[in-house]
């Protein structure tokens, strides 16, 4: 095979961590979505014991261990996880507040437009998403001391930029885009929620939750 | 009686008459003939308002209603039936196109019959194409408005598309090479396929690709609405389950196979390093220093570019008076020793740095009278002669480390 610089890029990307998608890496993504380039990614990977995987919306391609099968990368796949879990309440609060923002209820999914003067206009007439941001800040520790409800939602999406949650789109810095990695997190919390056994509150139940 | 009661009689009429009734509406038109047969279901309809009697004619009719009712729930059953009574048309249509030419062949038959027959037909076909996708029009409209199950949706709306395609092998066997096969070079015939069937095919079509395209857009949605649904409904089990239990923190210790989504495998920096103890890469780590070097001096000119600018003084009118260091005082005091008449035969170094109280180690010393040594050689190697006294440390035998260092003068001949 010769000398790709595209595939050079995919593989590194993938090993570092990186979900490829059509936001994060439009390039790179279209290069994976290629049968032929999948194949190669692929077993190059496998070489080094690791495999392309794609979430299952498949909007995103992420390198997955093929086995756990030494205590190094057991340990490693933990540790990640544990650090996953800490953050995840605020992730999920933070989901649950984009939400109740959207017009039609929406969920931030892949490819999903967040605009911050959209969400400090909703958070600053209520004192209810108000509290929900601080919550989300103190959990996410992004806050600072700032006490003002725009530095908190600041610090909140820089932190989701850092986590490559979003991409900034634009030169304001005020407009992001939701990438892939939020497929992943579905993923992974819908594993969770079946191995957890959490139960899914039913129409009947939230209707009455709303009432 | 009351409205639950009203509301009972009446479905319970429909309920017992439902067979006579289907036919009344699909075969009569929804007029029910006076008959004997009929007496039962003529006066527990009209008691519950469900038919009147047609003035000035016998017979009764089925209120428009109830018609709407049949209609309503027998539409995708009635549109399959349309659906293969167009694909039976079009094979009647062929025979009686087949009829028609071999009519006009032969003397004795009746060629205007045959052809009335062959426009009967295409009347038929565009009757029922009409009725089809008007159906099928309606039923993309309306008849999902009821279904609030996202999964039914999706399944009676993927079923739609199907029967899309399907209806859509009907109208290829309408498509102009066909008809052009059955016209050949029969005027009459063109008219009727090419002109009349053809332009009311081509407008039947448009709608149909209408309809398949909502169709296709309401998939779509559907199965994003479907997806935002399973999404929300984990944000909210999660959510809840944080507030329930707080102290909640998932675990996944204990799964033998994780998902792949669990098992994202950590960010590898991709590095190398140089082995330092090996010679064999000495150059090449020598070279990639002075890269680095320059390329570090080339960064720091540029993150400090006053250094580069360093501004000159015009002080020429004041005298700076250069400090000597103390040890150089002490060597030259030696060799001005030395070169004194009343200097002694011999003299040692190591005498002279207790004799001159040297603030300096004894090693810098013995470095700075030799380094001066070389450089007045000249003058000093006429009448001093130097001795080293070394010593070696065993085992390694190849360092003389030194003791003293004499200057002995040396003895003049006067010729």
């Amino acid at each position: 095979m010769s000398y790709s610089p595209i595939f050079e890029e995919v593989i590194m990307q993938l090993l570092a961590q990186s979900v490829v998608c059509e936001i994060s890496s439009p390039e790179c993504f279209r290069f994976v979505e290629q049968e032929h380039n999948r194949e190669q990614i692929d077993k190059h990977l496998h070489a080094i014991g690791r495999h392309l995987a794609q979430t299952s919306d498949k909007l995103g391609y992420f390198c997955a261990y093929n086995v756990l099968d030494t205590s190094k990368k057991r340990s490693r796949t933990q540790k990640q996880f544990e650090s996953f879990v800490i953050d995840l309440e605020g992730i999920i609060d933070w989901l649950r507040l984009v939400r109740s923002i959207d017009q039609d209820s929406r969920p931030l999914v892949a490819g999903a437009q967040v605009k911050e003067s959209e969400l400090l206009s909703a958070i600053e007439e209520s004192n209810s998403l108000k509290q929900q941001l601080e919550s989300i800040s103190q959990k996410l520790k992004t806050g600072g001391k700032s006490t003002e409800a725009r530095a908190k939602l600041t610090a909140v999406l820089k932190y989701l930029v850092e986590q490559n949650y979003l991409k900034p789109m634009g030169g304001t810095g005020t407009q992001f885009m939701a990438t892939a990695k939020w497929s992943l997190l579905y993923d992974q919390l819908d594993f969770i929620r079946s191995y957890d056994a959490i139960e899914i509150a039913s129409e009947t139940e939230q209707q009455r939750e709303l009432l | 009686m009351g409205r639950r009661e009203d509301a009972k009689a009446a479905v319970g009429a429909l309920h017992r008459h439902t067979d006579a009734l289907s036919d009344v509406c699909y075969l009569n038109q929804g007029q029910i003939d006076e008959v004997a047969d009929n007496d039962t279901m003529i006066s527990t309809l009209q008691k519950n308002k469900l038919a009147y009697p047609i003035d000035g004619l016998s017979g009764y009719q089925l209120h428009g209603k109830v018609r709407g009712l049949f209609d309503h729930v027998t539409r995708r059953h009635r549109y399959r039936e349309s659906h293969s009574r167009l694909a039976g048309l079009i094979e009647d249509l062929e025979s009686s196109i087949l009829s028609y030419r071999h009519a006009k062949t032969k003397v004795h038959t009746d060629v205007d019959f045959a052809l009335s027959e062959v426009k009967e037909i295409v009347m038929d076909i565009m009757d029922a194409i009409g009725d089809t996708v008007e159906m099928f029009h309606s039923v993309v409209n309306d008849e999902f408005s009821v279904v609030s199950d996202i999964d039914e949706r999706i399944r009676q709306t993927r079923r739609c598309i199907d029967d899309i395609s399907k209806i859509n092998i009907v109208f290829e066997s309408l498509g102009v090479s066909q008809m052009q096969r059955w016209v050949n070079v029969d005027l009459q015939l063109e008219n009727l396929l090419m002109k009349i069937l053809k332009s009311h095919v081509d407008r039947c079509l448009l709608d149909l690709v209408a309809s398949g395209r909502k169709l296709h857009d309401m998939l779509a949605k559907l199965i994003t609405d479907k997806k935002f649904q399973h999404v929300n409904n984990l944000i909210d089990a999660f959510s809840g389950k944080f507030k329930k239990d707080p102290g909640y923190r998932p675990n996944i210790d204990s799964v033998e196979t994780p998902p792949d989504c669990l098992i994202q495998s950590e960010a590898i920096f991709i590095g190398g390093y140089a082995n330092t103890d090996s010679a064999i890469d000495e150059v090449t780590l020598g070279d990639i220093a002075q890269t680095a070097m320059e390329k570090r001096e080339a960064k720091l000119t540029k993150e400090h570019p006053e250094a580069e600018n360093i501004t000159v003084e015009h002080r020429t009118s004041e005298t700076i008076e250069e400090e000597i260091d103390p040890l150089i005082i002490s060597v030259e005091q030696l060799f001005d020793a030395l070169m004194s008449p009343a200097a002694p035969d011999s003299l040692s170094a190591c005498y002279a740095y207790r004799a001159l109280n040297v603030n300096a180690t004894l090693e810098d010393w013995m470095l700075t009278v030799m380094s001066y040594y070389s450089a007045q050689k000249r003058a000093i190697d006429p009448l001093w002669k130097l001795r080293i006294s070394t010593h070696i440390e065993e085992p390694i035998n190849g360092t003389h480390y030194v003791d003293d260092i004499t200057f002995e003068r040396k003895v003049v001949s006067h010729g």
